[in-house]
């Protein structure tokens, strides 16, 4: 059931364009510590790729998701000097960057703009003139509104621990919480994503008589 | 057979990453074996997983461009806040920590100074072995209490230093008290017959 994809290394940083692979993170800390702001850009050009997709699942948008993920940088960045060198700093940015998402998605849900966790445009997934209501862009839009029905607790952990394929011990630090929560979230999560799929599922195979009456 | 199915719901929800049902626990494949809620339950969970991580796969957004350039102008200034104070402290502390050491030695050594009068009736806390903060000066004094004790109240010496005096000797006394002295010193000499 694993991808690949799923394999690879949860806080897996950037690719080639990564300067001094072999330089620590804990390393190039302490030398943005010291006024080297040539090692901020190797710690962001480790780590944006990752962050990145990581937000953009959160919030479907591209321009939002690079404004996030610089927004996590500058803070990290002014906190710098608080940041305990002999912890990891993958999961404290994160920590930063899934915070500062979620605090952005619930003040947008709170002005009454959007839905939390994302953008779907309603009319799309709805489109009477699809043929297959399970081609691949219907199935994505219909996961990406069962997670939206999932409460945002079990959501962040589905997404970080499935989708993103941290390691439960890695999002308890991004969470912070302890990895029994989080393992007991993760369960909840799953089932509850298993029992509203299977609703849509068993809604999409009664509809098509409708559509075809239409 | 009976099987708590309500209690197995999380334990399967955690165990459906699995690659085959051989690597499931032992137990728990002889309860999919065996009950057909939990078998469901399990197929249905991994079903919707699948979909998932299909999810996973092809909507995984990919940046196309480092943020660094936009990224560079946006950050503070170069980060030498958490370097300017160490640097400073290396250089002003020594000199403060000298300076300081010096105004406290002449401080000590004008409290020190042998008075000419032997019959002076005040005297300052060192002359009388008590140990004070040449900081916290007194600046009043309870004459009536000549016993053995502090004849004076302690209170924390607050002004600058006084004009033509050492720094944090305090030298002004009130005029009643002054005249209280000299009274004090005229009737000891009368005692004493030398008037
Ligand atoms: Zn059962």
């Amino acid at each position: 059931m694993k991808t690949e994809q799923a394999v690879n290394q949860a806080f897996e940083k950037g690719d080639e364009a990564v300067h001094r692979p072999h330089v620590s993170d804990a390393r190039l800390v302490e030398e943005v510590r010291g006024g080297d702001r040539d090692a901020f850009r190797d710690l962001v050009l480790r780590y944006e790729k990752k962050l990145y997709r990581v937000i953009h699942r959160f919030v479907h948008n591209d321009a939002l998701a690079e404004d996030l993920v610089q927004e996590t940088f500058i803070r990290i960045y002014e906190n710098l000097d608080q940041f305990d060198v002999s912890r990891r700093f993958g999961p404290w940015l994160f920590q930063v960057g899934v915070n500062l998402t979620l605090d952005y998605l619930r003040k947008k849900k709170r002005r009454g703009t959007t839905s939390l966790f994302s953008e779907i445009s309603s009319e799309k997934s709805l489109d009477p003139g699809a043929e297959d209501p399970r081609e691949k862009q219907d199935v994505n839009e219909e996961v990406r509104r069962v997670l939206q029905e999932i409460p945002e607790k079990y959501r962040t952990v589905l997404v970080l621990r499935d989708l993103e394929h941290f390691t439960s011990a890695e999002v308890a630090a991004i969470m912070k919480r302890k990895e029994a929560t989080i393992r007991w979230r993760l369960a909840e999560a799953r089932n509850r994503f298993k029992e509203l799929w299977t609703e849509r599922m068993k809604e999409a195979n009664e509809s098509p008589v409708e559509k075809d009456g239409e | 057979m009976s099987c708590h199915c309500a209690k197995n719901r999380n334990r399967l929800a955690l165990l459906v990453d699995r690659d085959s049902v051989e690597e499931l626990p032992e137990d728990i494949r002889r309860i999919l074996a065996n009950c057909p809620t939990c078998r469901e339950h399990y197929e249905l969970l991994c079903a919707a997983m699948n979909s998932l991580h299909q999810v996973q796969c092809e909507e995984a957004a990919r940046l196309e461009k480092s943020l660094w350039p936009q990224l560079a102008h946006r950050l503070p200034e170069p980060h030498v806040q958490g370097l300017r104070y160490p640097e400073w402290k290396r250089k002003f502390v020594p000199l403060f920590s000298v300076t300081t050491a010096c105004l406290a030695l002449l401080i000590v050594f004008v409290g020190n100074r042998p008075t000419q009068n032997e019959n002076r009736v005040y005297q300052t806390a060192i002359n009388r072995g008590t140990s004070y903060s040449p900081l916290q000066y007194p600046t009043s004094f309870n004459v009536q209490d000549t016993s053995s004790h502090i004849p004076y109240s302690i209170q924390p010496y607050t002004e600058p230093f006084s004009q033509g005096d050492y720094p944090g000797v305090k030298s002004d006394f009130p005029d009643a008290l002054e005249a209280q002295l000299r009274e004090l010193l005229r009737q000891q000499k009368l005692r004493q017959g030398i008037e």
